[in-house]
């Protein structure tokens, strides 16, 4: 009992200019959604990505993030007495203490950023089951002021490949090896060794990583230091410590979706536009058609189904542009915990593509639902009069 | 003959502009046999092509019965008489009313697309009608690309190819000139005479009423004469 | 213009469609002023401290490093002394109150200075009395006092985050100035803090004034020359400057809002242009049968585009007049957080004015060009 598609769609194609505006407009406001949710993605990925079911990390008591924790070296053999702690297979502890501090250099977009610098324990690379260090340079050897780099940092950053020299803290450090670890955090920042950065920079630790055997240990574990006053340190699952850094990735995608609804509701209106100017174009079809004995929700579905239609095609060109023009697209963006710079890439999933369209799809329904009504309630005898 | 096919009993209809009432029909009785070809006449504004709307389920009588192929119209609602205009009714508009982005043939299979009649079942239909009004060659051209005759041809072939109880024209020769003129009401004979079909014909032409059994006079919402 | 009526009447020809563009224009147009004030919000510190001649000397590599006590001598010396004055140790604190969430700015700086340095702060002599006779003292601008209700004369905690000491402050003093960011904010004194970090000196920034704009590339060129060379070489900057360090954190902020800006006008022409293009091709003949009357094409070209301009102006009126209400007078915020203050400026609303202006005049264009152009018998011939 309906009424063909071809209809809809070769009435599209003979009003081909307002389609294409409305399919145009509407695949605007995809792209906005896309890019922006494309972005928060991606921050997630790096940030939430970074914590292991299987580490914990150790800050001063009151502390959210490592930039803003001291950890005393007292308070960190103090840890160590712990009975229960993971050993390798060499019988050392899985334990590793590390510093994070930062340093201002020149982005290669323009501009400085802060970069973070990581003094790390042996047991680092042990900790992080992404870690891989590429071919073309070594691991740093401690006291010389060695340093590795993250992909993302060398990325986003002048003068951080293998065999620069910066300047940091009044000496010159060189790069001597570059780091992939999975997408996550770490990529942006510069390794070292703890003694050594604790020397230049005059700091102690910020905090110390634990590995355990399963999640449940990490949880016993944490829940042990922060329970015992003591220790005066706060422990957190490090899948916690990072999802709660994830402030920033949260905020832009509920900004990507409130600005998409919003122009959407823009757009939707465009869409309402366009409709009630095709049913009053076609009065007599429209007419006709229900005197051949189709229904009135037929001619309504049929309505909607035209005005879904300009909002599929516009959504689908809108989520391959997003794709097109985003999609592992690398920046950079402030951490507002640690305030040192996040490498990170726009995220464009088939999932996301697939709700953009999804959404203009909704757009153009509700921009013709009501020009739907309109068409289906129309007075037969008067419509056919041209009225 | 058997039951009319049409029977209307006391029917009026009056249309409200703003508050006031317009009378278009007042107390009109008429009857149309099976395979009867009746013609409507008088001038404009005389409330035929209401008459004719009423008729096709397109319009609601005010007052009245009006029994169409053995249904009561005013009992019916919205949805049946959708139905029973699928069903029993064969419309021709005097401007052809065809869909301007859909070929001949897809005009034609239009109504077909209510039954539940397969895709090469609705196919046979539709070239069988088109040969009926003589343009089976045309059925890949869009309304733009035929003339008006043409268009109406077409329009004819729709309105029978769902083999409806009842063919209703209004002034289906109005717009066209006068060799056109000839074909169409040709045709229309031969769907009467060859195909038994019920007609009636609303027109201001003497000569087109003429091709009818019967004309039936309306003059300012009432029947002057039943010839 | 006397024609007014006649293109008031043609856009109220077809209400709905009128009352639809209206709408669509106004929703895009609010997002744009929407997306433009924050971004203004966020560089606002920039364009109120060009004014006050503020220098700050930070280390090169950023203020997570700290600058030598050892060369506050210097900065306070004859050499610096002809170009600037009021040399003002500056460490931001970073704690929090109460909750996690609440980070009232707080700043340590010397007492003895500030009020000369900070000269746009407005309060009471007997304020900075208290405030250089009690070692935690501080002063609090009026914001953060209605924001945390506090009282002058209560004690207040901070947790500190960066710092690992926790701050005892009793609020001696309400400051107000002119800028509302400003009154965010609150002072406490150096001299505690240190004293709280078992005197290890630290100095995070040193804040002094120069005497004139031109004492400013002076006062660069002989403090940076001089940390050249040592453990921690300095970077002189201007408090524009130093507070232009924040966004460029945020690296392309600005070109997303940019971005955004242009697609929303993109989106909005689209629409217009939709619009005018209905309405032309059903006034075909209308358009017709008045240049019979005698209108030109010229006449005609330029109804079309008035309408189009009239109708995308009272959408950026509606756009601009709520966004107004909202922001301006019941002073909604989206983050009061990350934005304690969200106030349109009259450089947004220009802005969207001349946004609408070229919406207006851009989707117009084409149909009134096409039908000043048409044939007058052509216009006549269309059966719609």
């Amino acid at each position: 009992m309906a009424i063909p598609l071809k209809y809809n769609l070769r009435n599209l194609r003979v009003r081909w200019v307002t389609s294409l505006l409305t399919v145009v407009g509407i695949s605007l406001v995809t792209v906005v959604f896309v890019m922006l949710f494309a972005m928060g993605l991606g921050i997630e990925r790096s940030l939430v990505g970074s914590g292991d079911p299987l580490n914990l990390i150790t800050l001063r008591a009151g502390t959210t993030a490592e930039s803003q924790s001291v950890v005393t070296k007292q308070q960190y053999e103090d840890l160590l007495g712990i009975s229960g702690l993971l050993r390798d297979a060499k019988g050392e502890l899985l334990v590793s203490p590390e510093l994070v501090v930062g340093a201002n250099v020149q982005k290669r977009d323009g501009g400085k950023a802060n970069v973070a610098i990581r003094g790390v324990g042996p047991k680092a690379r042990d900790l992080r089951a992404e870690f891989r260090l590429l071919p073309e340079g070594r691991w740093f050897n401690p006291s010389v002021g060695e340093l590795v780099v993250g992909v993302g940092a060398s990325r986003r950053f002048a003068g951080l490949e293998i065999g620069d020299t910066p300047l940091f803290r009044g000496r010159r450090w060189t790069i001597v090896g570059k780091f992939e670890c999975g997408g996550q955090a770490y990529e942006s920042e510069l390794w070292g060794d703890i003694d050594d950065v604790r020397a230049q920079f005059k700091r102690d630790y910020s905090g110390v990583l634990i590995r355990c055997g399963n999640p449940a240990e990490v949880k016993r574990l944490a829940n042990l230091i922060q329970g015992d006053k003591q220790y005066k340190l706060d422990a957190r699952p490090t899948i916690d410590y990072f999802s709660e850094q994830n402030i920033g990735g949260q905020m832009i995608k509920s900004f990507g979706v409130i600005l998409a609804v919003v122009l959407g509701i823009g757009a939707v209106f465009g869409a309402a536009n366009t409709m009630y100017a095709a049913v009053a174009s076609r009065t007599r079809e429209i007419a006709t058609m229900r005197v051949l004995g189709f229904s009135r929700l037929a001619i309504w579905v049929s309505f909607v189904l035209e005005s879904a239609l300009l909002g599929l095609l516009g959504g689908a060109l809108g989520s391959l542009l997003g794709y097109g023009l985003f999609n592992n697209m690398t920046s950079g963006t402030v951490n507002w915990i640690s305030f040192s710079e996040l490498a990170f890439q726009f995220r464009v999933t088939p999932a996301l593509m697939g709700t953009g369209t999804g959404l203009a799809a909704l757009m153009g329904i509700v921009g013709g639902f009501f020009p739907a009504f309109r068409a289906s309630r129309m007075t037969i005898a008067r419509a056919l009069r041209g009225l | 003959m058997g039951a009319p096919v049409v029977r209307v009993q006391g029917v009026s209809k009056t249309y409200y502009r703003d508050q006031t009432p317009v009378p278009v029909l007042e107390g009109i009785d008429l009857e149309v046999a099976e395979g009867e070809f009746v013609a409507l006449m008088g001038p404009s504004g005389s409330g035929k092509s209401t008459l004719l709307n009423l008729i096709a389920g397109i319009d609601r009588a005010s007052s009245g019965r009006v029994e169409v192929a053995g249904s009561e119209l005013s009992q019916l609602s919205e949805r049946a008489l959708a139905d029973f205009r699928s069903r029993h009714i064969g419309f021709i508009f005097q401007l052809y009313n065809l869909i301007p982005v859909l070929t001949a043939f897809e005009n034609v299979e239009l109504p077909l697309l209510l039954t539940p009649l397969s895709s090469s079942a609705r196919k046979a239909h539709v070239m069988t009608a088109l040969e009926v009004v003589g343009l089976a060659d045309r059925k890949d051209h869009t309304p733009r690309q035929l003339s008006g005759g043409q268009e109406q041809r077409v329009a004819i072939a729709r309105a029978v190819v769902t083999d409806p109880t009842l063919l209703l024209a209004d002034e289906p020769t109005g717009d066209l000139d006068k060799k056109s003129e000839e074909e169409i009401l040709v045709l229309l004979k031969r769907l009467n005479t060859e195909f038994r079909k019920a007609i009636v014909m609303v027109t201001h032409d003497p000569r087109a009423a003429s091709c009818a059994a019967r004309t039936v006079m309306l003059e300012k919402g009432a029947l002057v004469s039943k010839a | 213009m006397k024609f007014l009526p006649l293109i008031w009447r043609n856009a109220l020809r077809n209400r709905l469609r009128t009352t639809l563009t209206l709408a669509g224009i106004a929703f895009l147009l609010f997002v744009l002023i929407f997306v433009m004030t924050g971004l203004s919000e966020i560089q606002a510190w920039e364009g109120v401290a060009a004014t006050h001649l503020r220098v700050v000397v930070q280390h090169s590599e950023g203020l997570m490093a700290d600058v030598p006590i050892e060369l506050e001598n210097f900065l306070k010396g004859d050499v610096i002394a002809a170009h600037a004055e009021h040399v003002c140790k500056f460490n931001w604190f970073g704690g929090y109150y109460q909750d996690p969430k609440n980070w009232p700015p707080e700043f340590a700086v010397d007492h003895k200075e500030m009020r000369a340095l900070f000269d746009e702060l407005k309060f009471s002599d007997e304020a900075y009395r208290k405030y250089c006779e009690t070692k935690t003292g501080a002063l609090v601008g009026i914001s953060l006092m209605k924001k945390y209700n506090w009282k002058v004369g209560q004690r207040i905690a901070l947790i500190g985050t960066f710092y690992p000491v926790n701050l005892e402050l009793d609020i001696v003093g309400v400051f107000t100035t002119q800028n509302p960011r400003q009154e965010e904010q609150m002072f406490f004194r150096w001299d505690y803090l240190d004293e709280l970090l078992e005197n290890r000196k630290i100095v995070s920034t040193y804040w002094m004034k120069a005497r004139s704009d031109e004492d400013i590339p002076r006062l660069k060129e002989l403090i940076d020359a001089h940390t050249k060379n040592s453990s921690a070489p300095t970077e002189t900057i201007t408090e524009k400057e130093f507070a232009a360090q924040f966004m460029q954190m945020m690296g392309n902020i600005k070109a997303i809002v940019a971005g955004v800006g242009a697609l929303v006008l993109l989106i909005m022409i689209m629409m217009t242009a939709n619009t005018m293009a209905m309405a032309a091709r059903e006034r075909v003949t209308e358009v017709a049968v008045m240049r019979t009357l005698g209108f030109t094409a010229g006449r005609i070209l330029w109804i079309i585009v008035a309408e189009s301009v009239l109708v995308s102006m009272l959408g950026a009126a509606i756009a601009i007049g709520g966004s107004l209400l909202v922001f301006n007078v019941v002073k909604v915020s989206p983050h009061p957080i990350y934005f304690p203050v969200f106030l349109v400026e009259a450089r947004t609303v220009v802005v969207a004015l001349l946004a609408a202006l070229l919406c207006g005049l851009l989707s117009s264009a084409v149909p009134a060009v096409r039908a000043a152009r048409r044939k007058i018998s052509d216009g006549l011939r269309q059966v719609v």
